[in-house]
């Protein structure tokens, strides 16, 4: 069978900076009235001119940093010239080493990731760049009333948005490993803080797939991470299917048609070939130097990977739940602040993974903190842990706290005070079934005399025979005084 | 030499019409102008007779990454707006 | 009939209405009259905004009265280059496609103006987005040469020349990517200047060719000139390609002595004045003459002249019009008629005909320029022109660079021809292009470059160019000065 070679170009904003790359306007477009986040440069106005973004650099460098990169001594734009009208100026700033170029001016080149164990990709570069307007949606002809009465609407607020631009080397052979690749790449990316990945449309992916010795095909406008694999997966059925019937596939661009989840045919322009770059005039040359690359790898956040090697290093943890922890950068913020107050890693990293990390999705998040969707913190956490390790409360009914913890964020302590699961009547309730199992255990209590631990034994019993819903401080009180009486 | 096809590209990649009258006096005139830049074909790329044009700044002159809003008013020279929307010809 | 304030320079206007001699009304008053008798005939003006000119000197004037502190340029009357952003006054280019274009915001150099109390009286009349050599490519038809309505004002700043030179308006504010400022001060017997790349904010100059253009000033005298370029430059936070620099010295040479004024020139080294023999003698006789009067005049002062030549110049030309056009064909790409221009619904078309249909209202000569910088560009041919015309360009400049190590000022016409009749050249666009052969020189190294008047042939007005390294505009406002006191020359035109 001949060999799937896939390759990705991932546009990913810099959602963290405070204002775009070429303009002081708001970087953070998102649920503005339309065309109210617009000044002359990014309206793209005669005489107006770009004005780079000093953070929007050291943003990209980290990117590239991180996935070990060569970097430039003369980092320069260049425009692509293409009519659209989501482009105010109909070119975009972005940055362009002409072919055959060993010149590097870019934000990085020449980098690799390994993505999980002995899975590398490679990466070929790393540009910054201009995010277009949104085309927001067509009036069509019919729902406007008029015969031939049809137009777009166009939102500039976007425009000019701080871009980075990921490309790979060919490298993946399954749409899996892309997946994975994309996991990792946000992941990454949370943990610079440059990019909040959950928001709509901060992160964005291009595919091109090639078999063999055929000819490549580019997949473009797949709207989401989820959708990469599937678009991929049917492109290269398609593509097989094609070779089993000798047609040649063609070398073109194709769109992702995410309603009828099939890769189409885009028309084939040729202006969309002949882009006509040269160097953008009015940005200079911007000069490189060792110390600022210095300076920034040290100052560089921690890592996915060091932080898993971290966790399993200093917490003890195992391969796989240290995996998890590290996945989502808030959630091993959670743990680590969680272990801050109650020392022990072990049983609240066995509560995030198996437990929390239920009450997520991450699909749903929409950009918004964690702590937003779910009212729960560290503190929360730590004590629940601690409940449960002093036998104070059994795993059913920290479970049952957990699920309310979520909704209304209130400490665990109190939902017990408070609660009707831990008020299994008054003493005298309570009393009954602690008589039932003195009844029953009466090996152990006669050992009383002897053995400390009989209480506590005793306790658990009580707590097993209602299912952990009564006080058990109260419980051990009145067990105490029973075990007094009996002597 | 610019021969009809070129012509044709560089018109449908400018966005620029032309009339079949217009076609062949822009043909013509921009010929000329072409074979005057043919000029520059004598120049060799790698002679080392030249010198830095370009600006070069340092990080540390570049903007800061703070938030200004704009305070001019756009009214006054937007056309085509619906509710706020720039109104713009259908894409399909 | 002479009126006092027909040849006030900055200075005169200055003081006079500081010291309560006249009012700024009164000026501005008098500027609108002119503006109203003569703009008819000379086509200097697209936009003339009388209201708040008037209402802004009335301004100053109460100022006066409350003796509250005014600007150094208070109650100077300017026009500004119709390429020149002004906020809320309209700003076309001369253009179709920016017919009804007000921009919501003031150019750098129209605002630094404005804090200094310049009066801006209206926008003046250019080659449609500055791609020309005479003012002909105008939606206002041609701007007229105040020394002979039948002759070109030069261009593509033809406006700011002829309104100076007319006398409506006392200064004003030109742009010059190829020569478009000096060619119509040349024209039309003014004073025009290009600065250094990099010293004046091009914020809200509407790009031609970015990577050569500067905003220059007009006046009728060197000392005006210098006063404006004080004003207008510097490092400015809007403008990425701006350097900052410090010469504030220019401003004074009026009020120094000649002697002084050489003998400063010559404090630490002997200063030298090169003749760019080759290209002077190229031009015609009626031009070079006057060249070689000039070096004779500066000779006569004590300032050591001798002849050299460039060897790179044959190349300068084409390697202009390349890189100009190739930028122009993108910065010209957002005039698509969406976002702002003239009045056309989108409602109905398809995407690519409402484009060309906006697009094809260029005239003539920027869809030529645009198809050839969008030939130079495309795919296969850039590494022919577009690498080619920059390696050009750096050869120039690196030529220039070294003939600065041993001349302070280098000396050549600024146009090789005298002023030509309306409608001569304008079916041959390469014969046009040619007026800009010692012009773009300056813009291709990135170098000041001025243009003196010196003479008339014919009564037609004869303009010298000197060139000097980069942000030596002191040095080349200083041989000016010398040569403009011996020459003294008219540089008001009341023919008409
Ligand atoms: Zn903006």
């Amino acid at each position: 069978m001949s060999k799937v070679r896939i390759g990705l170009e991932i546009h990913c904003q810099l959602t963290q900076l405070k204002s775009k790359l070429f303009c002081s306007c708001i970087a953070n477009y998102r649920n503005r009235d339309p065309n109210t986040n617009i000044c002359p440069v990014c309206y793209g106005l005669p005489g107006s001119l770009p004005v780079l973004n000093k953070k929007a650099i050291e943003y990209a460098c980290m990117i590239a940093i991180a996935l070990g990169c060569d970097m430039p001594k003369n980092l320069t734009f260049a425009r692509k010239n293409y009519f659209y009208p989501d482009l105010p100026k109909n070119f975009q700033i972005t940055q362009y080493d002409s072919p055959g170029s060993d010149n590097n001016t870019c934000i990085g080149k020449s980098g690799k990731l390994e993505y999980i164990s002995d899975k590398t990709v490679r990466i070929k570069r790393i540009q910054l760049e201009e995010d277009p307007g949104r085309l927001v949606h067509e009036i069509p002809a019919s729902q406007s009333g008029g015969n031939s009465l049809a137009y777009t609407l166009i939102d500039y607020n976007r425009a000019g948005v701080a871009l980075v631009e990921i490309v790979t080397e060919p490298d993946f052979n399954d749409p899996k490993e892309v997946r994975l690749f994309l996991n990792k790449i946000t992941s990454i990316l949370e943990y610079l803080n440059v990019c909040n990945t959950n928001l709509e449309g901060s992160v964005r992916c291009d595919a091109n797939v090639s078999i063999g010795a055929g000819k490549k095909v580019e997949i473009k406008n797949v709207g989401s991470f989820k959708d990469v694999e599937k678009a991929l997966s049917y492109e290269i059925t398609r593509q097989k299917t094609m070779g089993l019937h000798e047609i040649e596939v063609k070398g073109e661009t194709r769109h992702w048609d995410d309603k009828r989840k099939i890769t189409k045919q885009s028309r084939s322009k040729e202006e969309e070939e002949d882009y006509r770059y040269f160097p953008e005039p009015d940005i200079p040359i911007i000069k490189i130097e060792n110390e600022f690359i210095l300076n920034l790898s040290s100052k560089m956040p921690e890592l996915p990977d060091q932080r898993r090697k971290r966790f399993i290093e200093n917490y003890q943890l195992s391969e796989h739940v240290s995996e998890v922890l590290i996945n989502h950068k808030e959630i091993a913020d959670l743990f680590e602040k969680a272990v801050k107050i109650y020392q022990s890693p072990k049983s609240i990293s066995n509560w995030i993974v198996s437990d929390l990390m239920g009450f997520i999705d991450y699909e749903s998040l929409e950009g918004k903190p964690l702590n937003e969707i779910i009212k729960i913190d560290e503190k929360h956490i730590a004590e629940l842990a601690r409940l449960v390790d002093e036998n104070k409360i059994n795993r059913t009914v920290a479970k049952k706290i957990l699920t309310q913890i979520v909704n209304s964020g209130e400490m665990p302590t109190r939902i017990i005070d408070r609660s009707e699961l831990t008020k299994i009547g008054d003493s005298k309730t309570i009393l009954e079934f602690i008589e039932q199992v003195f009844m029953s255990e009466k090996n152990a209590i006669n050992d009383a005399n002897k053995n400390p631990n009989v209480a506590n034994f005793l306790l658990g019993k009580v707590m097993q025979k209602t299912k952990g819903n009564i006080d058990p401080k109260k419980a051990l009180e009145i067990i105490k005084k029973k075990l007094e009486e009996h002597k | 030499m610019i021969s009809q096809e070129d012509l044709h590209h560089i018109s449908k990649l400018s966005k620029i019409h032309l009339s079949e009258k217009e076609f062949e006096i822009y043909s013509m005139q921009i010929e000329k102008i072409i074979e005057y830049l043919d000029k520059l074909d004598e120049i060799n790329l790698n002679e080392s007779n030249d010198y830095k044009i370009s600006i070069t700044k340092n990080i540390c002159e570049l903007r800061n990454d703070v938030h200004v809003p704009f305070t001019g008013n756009f009214k006054r020279m937007r056309k085509n707006d619906d509710e706020g929307f720039v109104k713009g010809p259908k894409m399909t | 009939m002479t009126n006092r304030f027909q040849n006030y320079s900055i200075r005169q206007i200055h003081n006079g209405i500081k010291n309560e001699e006249f009012t700024s009304e009164e000026y501005v008053s008098y500027i609108i009259d002119r503006i109203e008798k003569k703009d008819e005939k000379i086509n200097a003006f697209i936009t003339v905004d009388k209201e708040k000119a008037l209402e802004n000197a009335k301004n100053i004037d109460k100022k006066i009265r409350d003796k509250e502190k005014i600007g150094i340029l208070a109650g100077v009357v300017m026009g500004i280059k119709d390429n020149i952003s002004t906020i809320d006054l309209k700003t076309t280019c001369a253009s179709l496609m920016l017919s009804d274009y007000y921009p919501p915001y003031d150019a750098t150099v129209v605002k630094r103006l404005k804090e200094n109390g310049v009066i801006i009286i209206g926008k003046l009349n250019m080659d449609e987005f500055g791609m020309g050599s005479t003012t002909e490519y105008s939606i206002i038809g041609p701007t007229k040469n105040p020394w002979n309505l039948d002759y070109v004002a030069g261009g593509s700043s033809g406006g700011s020349a002829a309104s100076v030179a007319s006398g409506e308006c006392t200064a004003s504010l030109g742009s010059d990517t190829g020569g478009s400022v000096r060619c119509p001060a040349s024209f039309c017997s003014v004073v025009g200047l290009k600065p250094t790349y990099g010293l004046v904010s091009r914020y809200g100059l509407v790009s031609y060719a970015n990577s050569l253009e500067q905003i220059g000033p007009v006046g009728r005298s060197v000392s005006d000139v210098s006063t404006l370029l004080k004003i207008i430059s510097g490092y400015d936070e809007k403008d990425n390609t701006t350097i900052s620099s410090d010469y504030t010295e220019y401003d004074d040479l009026d009020l120094k002595e000649t002697d002084q004024i050489i003998s400063d020139l010559n404090k630490n080294k002997p200063f030298k004045i090169g003749l760019l023999q080759d290209l002077t003698n190229k031009a015609d006789k009626e031009v070079s003459q006057y060249v070689y009067r000039s070096i004779d005049l500066l000779k006569e002062n004590h300032l050591e002249c001798d002849e050299t030549d460039i060897n790179s110049t044959e190349y300068a030309l084409p390697s202009y019009y390349t890189i100009a056009s190739a930028e122009a064909s993108s910065n010209l790409a957002r005039y698509d008629n969406i976002r702002y221009g003239f009045e056309l619904n989108p409602e109905g078309y398809e995407w690519n005909s409402y484009y060309s249909d906006s697009r094809s209202r260029f005239g003539s000569e920027v869809k030529r320029r645009i198809f050839v910088g969008t030939y130079v560009l495309s795919s296969g041919y850039y590494g022919k022109y577009y690498m080619k015309a920059q390696k050009a360009k750096s050869m120039i400049k690196h030529e220039l660079k070294t003939l600065f190590q041993e001349y302070d000022i280098l000396v050549l016409p600024t146009v090789p021809i005298l002023p030509f009749k309306i409608g001569e050249k304008i079916d041959d666009p390469l014969k046009m292009y040619l007026t800009d052969i010692y012009t773009v020189i300056a813009n291709l190294a990135g170098i000041p470059a001025i243009s003196l008047p010196v003479g008339f042939s014919g009564g037609l007005p004869v303009g010298i160019q000197l060139m000097a390294d980069e942000f030596k505009e002191k040095n080349l406002l200083a041989v000016s000065t010398i040569l403009e006191r011996m020459v003294n020359i008219k540089k008001y035109a009341d023919v008409f």
